[in-house]
């Protein structure tokens, strides 16, 4: 029998996408998100464990979409993207992109020598679809039934969260996986982006110990969003 | 120091007779919540998800008493090193968590953040996994290679301890264990999971035992498993496993007095049988004896452990025995596991072989007694030759 090698388990890794609504009626939230993305990327810069295993991707999306953060090793980072909010709220042209970037992401992940887990995508917006020219729209869906076809095999798992003019029934049509949507309690307040990004960073910590993705089932100062639930 | 042996409470505890505090984790792993005793600083109260088992009890009061019986310099270790917990705690009769000491403030430091500023933090073994630029950034001292070298070896004293008392602790990985700049020391946390004997295979990303099935039940073999990668992790900041044990031969080809420590690793690491590997104590002596040239003090090479021996008496090492070779500090400088380690020199090629280079062994009398052969030898040729010629 020959001697095993260490290699024999490669690591998994969880491709992770943060899709950060900054249209104008994030305005006033813009100081807050800035500094939990900090807080974020401390999180994960002291933790090496975390992210060894969630690679991290973010995605601001408003009239157009961009990639704020491309999928690089957290730790060759040297600067934070600020970002800033303005325009409607297109998620079309977000879920265009991720697709996009999950189609670039998964082979170069596999090619540097991982096992590559479904990727997740946590989607975070204050308001309604809406057409570039800010008319609310259900165009969205085209895209999404693209991004989450079962019969493309990078399909990400996609967790919405809500808060302001967010509504229930859109988190809900979003979420890949029933009654993992949250939208938070009398619309929320600037502490909401905070308990997301607590969340999150729960979510990696406890997904990266589990090796493979663990999902919250409450988050404090939300609700959870599902057909299941009547009452 | 709150340690073990300090320990204001008794075995078993209620736990409406704790005044707690905030929490400082939750729903991390095995528990529920971990929060301080403000009735008594510098201890913690770990909340299990659900109530212990009948079996679960019975460990956790054998694990609560056994330091009593360890020897005066393993509890001290005890003491020093790991959260070892000191009591059971009941709610309404059922066991609900455990009474353990917190991490010392030598195991905090100040790390720097994105922005410039410090954040007050317990540094996880995580962090010295990692190389001097990623240390650089944030604010944590250069260290030297015998600076991780003597981290190390406080890991493999913890590890060897838990295997010498018949614990299994299995749960080695880059967040349960923390290591202080100042002390170069690691403190163990979690102790509370060890079981007497084999327990259940735990899943941990990236440090499963390649020889050892899931979900089967796993022996010390796993543990020595576990403590040499993450040694080996720490010793070279190499993370992958794929490469971590070329950095471990090469950093020894630079370092020679790690070479001990190198073999043990490989060997443990490429072990075709998980029985094949050997004892933590032997892991932790290798690695004291990088640190001060001498093994363990009292420390068997090889545990013999069974009826009739009830412990074991240090004996000094003799005169031009290995053991009296010169302290490490003063070989000459190491590298230390950086983006800039040197590899080898232009030309050389790194040999794959896991075998390192052994000691060549005192070889005076044998070369006398060649000589001696030789001229037998020739004398007998000699005698031959004039025999046939006459």
């Amino acid at each position: 029998m020959n001697a095993p090698s260490p290699n024999h388990t490669r690591m998994n890794c969880l491709p992770t996408y943060i899709l950060i609504d900054t249209s104008s009626s994030m305005k006033s939230s813009e100081g807050i998100l800035n500094e939990t993305l900090e807080y974020l990327y401390d999180e994960l810069i002291m933790s090496p464990r975390i992210s060894d295993f969630a690679h991290i991707s973010i995605i601001s999306f408003n009239t157009d979409t961009h990639v704020v953060l491309e999928m690089a090793d957290i730790q060759q980072i040297t600067a934070l993207p600020q970002l800033e909010c303005s325009g409607v709220t297109n998620f079309t042209r977000a879920f265009q992109v991720l697709h996009q970037r999950i189609d670039h992401d998964v082979p170069m992940l596999n090619a540097a020598g991982r096992e590559v887990l479904r990727p997740v995508a946590f989607l975070l917006t204050d308001g309604q679809p809406t057409d570039e020219e800010g008319r609310v729209t259900q165009a969205w869906r085209d895209e999404y039934g693209r991004l989450t076809d079962k019969g493309w095999r990078r399909r990400p798992n996609v967790v919405p969260f809500g808060f302001g003019g967010a509504t229930a029934d859109v988190l809900h049509d979003m979420a890949t996986i029933n009654g993992v949507a949250f939208l938070a309690k009398d619309n929320g307040n600037s502490d909401s982006l905070r308990k997301i990004f607590a969340t999150l960073l729960n979510t990696l910590v406890t997904s990266a110990q589990e090796n493979e993705l663990r999902l919250p089932t409450e988050v404090d100062g939300f609700i959870r969003v599902s057909r299941d639930i009547i009452e | 120091m709150t340690g073990w042996s300090e320990g204001p409470f008794a075995r078993v505890e209620r736990l409406t007779d704790l005044r707690l505090g905030k929490s400082i984790s939750e729903n991390n792993g095995q528990c529920r919540r971990v929060c301080v005793v403000d009735s008594h600083p510098g201890w913690l109260f770990k909340e299990y998800h659900s109530n212990a088992s009948d079996a679960d009890v019975l460990r956790l009061d054998k694990l609560t008493e056994r330091p009593v019986t360890l020897r005066p310099a393993d509890r001290e270790l005890v003491d020093r090193n790991m959260s070892w917990p000191v009591s059971r705690v009941t709610r309404d009769s059922h066991t609900v968590g455990v009474l353990m000491p917190a991490a010392p403030d030598t195991f905090t430091t100040n790390l720097r953040t994105v922005n410039g500023r410090t954040r007050n933090a317990q540094l996880p073994i995580d962090l010295l996994a990692i190389d001097d630029d990623r240390m650089n950034r944030l604010g944590l001292p250069h260290l030297s290679l015998i600076d991780r070298v003597t981290v190390c070896s406080s890991i493999a004293s913890v590890a060897a301890l838990f295997e010498r008392a018949g614990l299994v602790y299995l749960d080695w990985s880059y967040a349960n264990a923390f290591w202080s700049t100042s002390e170069l020391a690691a403190y163990v946390i979690d102790v509370d999971g060890c079981s007497f004997g084999p327990r259940l295979q735990m899943e941990t990303n990236d440090w499963a035992d390649p020889l050892v099935p899931r979900h089967s039940m796993a022996s010390n073999a796993v543990d020595r498993y576990r403590v040499a990668l993450l040694v080996a992790r720490c010793l070279t900041a190499e993370r992958d496993r794929g490469t971590v044990l070329a950095a471990v031969e090469n950093l020894a080809r630079c370092a020679p007095m790690i070479r001990g420590v190198a073999e043990h690793v490989v060997h443990v690491l490429t072990a075709s049988t998980a029985a094949a590997r050997p004892p933590l104590v032997e892991l932790a002596a290798a690695l004291t004896y990088a640190v001060t040239g001498a093994p363990e003090p009292g420390e068997p090479r090889t545990i013999r452990s069974g009826p009739g021996i009830k412990g074991w008496t240090p004996v000094k090492p003799r005169p031009g025995h290995p053991q009296t070779r010169p302290i490490l500090h003063q070989y000459p400088t190491a590298p230390t596991p950086s983006m800039s380690t040197p590899g080898p020199p232009p030309g050389v090629t790194v040999p794959t072989a896991v075998t390192l280079p052994t000691p060549t062994p005192d070889t005076g009398a044998a070369h006398t007694a060649a000589v001696l052969a030789g001229w037998l030898l020739l004398a007998g040729l000699l005698f031959l030759i004039f025999t046939v010629l006459a």
